[in-house]
């Protein structure tokens, strides 16, 4: 290979690498023929992960449901087809049928999203990663030192373990989990193309349409509540941060504010030259990014600081759409 | 054990927790379980065979007591995290009684059944540990599962059942966790038996 071509393969190597990773759908429906008894339904797919179903099916009785399944088809939804379906584990007698992949719904397709809109930078997750306490890992410590102390004088090493393990354990779940979840709504008057973007850290619930894992590959765990006629699902993926994206229909359809979307408590309005208002102040930093150049923007939040809805609009009269607020 | 092996096992179980804790997310291990990150060095150092003078050896439920601090804090930290009670519940049962038998067997084993219980634990837990890994590199290249023979044999080891609850992957509830239980708790008959065959076999008559 002559010197200019390895430099450009070399080149081409490191932007490769270095280049932010796509986004990635790792909510994928498949179709399930479900007949009971059934108590759980569980769809092993491995290092990347399962889907759970939870539900009650008297003996005889049967079901239809499509369910997420966290696999990484290689090239996105053309890939399914290559996929090995999940291996099915059952608890209650009956029997699990997969009818195979199916696609998403209109209402939850993301791939039909502009690019552009759908490339936008995802919302920081509120809330720290989970991790020991203080308190927590100054017990953990303690007992080993009394255990230590006790480790040949019969029953006190044990009894100190099983006390200081129960007294860590009931510390640490004393402690509130942060569910907090960040709610993003994107838009692009340009196309009229809108979606709705969810966030939060190791859970998230009501999940519905794509789903993004931060960082990318890992296992996700899909839990799936089949109760009546209600299915609920939540996403588990401990240590990461997952994000919902799905397209908003018509979101003028809503009652006040600019786009229906409600009434902001904070607003921050671009013009086409590229500068925010001097009366709204300066927009958060993260808000601001992913913003297409030499467009009009209006920036928004609805609600308080720590149960934020965020508003992130570009396009021709953005600016002009952002006074109905005012 | 020896109270040494014991306090390298604990660092080493304690590890995880401060290194989240001072590094941030850094060092932390995205989707692991702290549960089963705890087990994993105990599973692998509670059945190290004991020198024949080991005045510093420690009794299997002194041994199974220091485990148990840090396996509360990783299950509660796994059930914060929304992992399901039962799930993390079952994982540090079979854990905790896999690190208790096999520290017992080591015990049991004695001045007389020392050697064969030495033998058997090289073999049954580090040597088939390894063994499997390089069968499975070699057996599956670029598909990244390994062949189905190679599977089963492997759900019975005590140590990549620790090394599946550490990456929290389904580990097919009481069943999963029966089979590593079963062959160590054989391990553990096995030095036992050791232990009484010389002796049995030295009586007069």
């Amino acid at each position: 290979m002559s010197g200019p071509s390895a430099a450009r393969a070399l080149a081409a190597l490191v932007l490769l690498a270095t280049r932010p990773a796509a986004e990635e759908n790792r909510a994928w429906p498949l179709a399930l023929s479900l007949r009971g008894p059934l108590e759980e339904v569980v769809l092993d797919c491995g290092e990347e992960g399962r889907t759970r179903i939870e539900l009650v099916l008297l003996p005889g009785e049967t079901l239809e449901l499509v369910v997420p399944v966290p696999v990484r088809p290689p090239g996105g939804a053309a890939g399914l087809a290559r996929l090995v379906p999940p291996a099915v584990e059952l608890r209650g007698g009956g029997a699990a049928v997969v009818q195979g992949w199916t696609l998403l719904s209109p209402a939850e397709d993301w791939a039909s999203l502009p690019p552009g809109l759908r490339a936008r930078p995802r919302p920081p997750v509120p809330g720290s990663a989970l991790r020991a306490g203080a308190a927590e890992l100054a017990l953990v410590a303690l007992a080993f030192v009394l255990g230590w102390g006790g480790r040949r004088k019969g029953v006190l090493g044990p009894a100190a373990g099983l006390g200081a393990g129960a007294a860590v354990l009931a510390l640490t779940l004393a402690r509130a989990p942060e569910r907090a979840v960040v709610t993003l709504l994107e838009g692009d008057l340009g196309s009229g193309a809108w979606m709705a973007v969810r966030g939060a850290r190791d859970t998230l619930e009501g999940v519905a349409g794509a789903l993004e894992r931060r960082p990318a590959g890992g296992a996700i765990e899909f839990r799936v509540r089949v109760e009546g006629a209600a299915v609920r699902t939540a996403a588990r993926a401990p240590g990461a941060e997952l994000f919902a994206v799905r397209p908003l229909a018509d979101p003028e359809r809503g009652a006040a504010g600019p786009f229906g979307l409600g009434v902001l408590d904070a607003s921050w309005r671009r013009g086409a030259d590229g500068r925010w208002r001097a009366e709204d102040g300066e927009p958060p930093a993260w808000l601001q990014s992913g913003l297409p150049a030499g467009v009009e923007a209006l920036l928004g939040r609805r609600g308080p600081l720590e149960a934020a809805v965020w508003l992130r609009v570009a396009g021709p009269g953005a600016a002009d759409r952002g006074e109905e607020s005012d | 054990m020896s109270s040494g092996w014991a306090a390298v096992a604990w660092a080493l179980s304690v590890l995880p927790f401060l290194a989240e804790r001072l590094g941030g997310e850094s060092l932390a291990i995205p989707g692991a379980s702290r549960a089963g990150l705890v087990l994993l060095p105990w599973i692998a150092l509670a059945g190290l065979p004991r020198r024949s003078a080991a005045p510093g050896a420690l009794p299997w439920t002194a041994t199974t007591a220091f485990v148990l601090p840090p396996l509360a804090l990783g299950a509660g930290l796994d059930i914060l995290a929304g992992a399901a009670r039962g799930e993390v519940l079952g994982r540090c049962l079979v854990g905790g009684t896999l690190v208790a038998l096999l520290a017992l067997g080591a015990e049991l084993a004695g001045e007389a059944g020392r050697r064969l219980h030495a033998v058997l634990w090289l073999v049954l837990v580090p040597g088939s540990a390894a063994l499997l890994a390089a069968l499975a590199w070699i057996g599956a290249p670029g598909t990244g599962s390994p062949p189905v023979l190679l599977a089963e044999l492997a759900c019975c080891h005590p140590l990549v059942w620790a090394h599946r609850a550490a990456r929290a992957e389904p580990l097919l509830g009481a069943a999963g966790g029966l089979r590593p239980l079963l062959l160590v708790g054989l391990l553990a008959l096995a030095a036992n038996l050791a232990r009484r065959l010389p002796a049995r076999a030295g009586r007069p008559g």
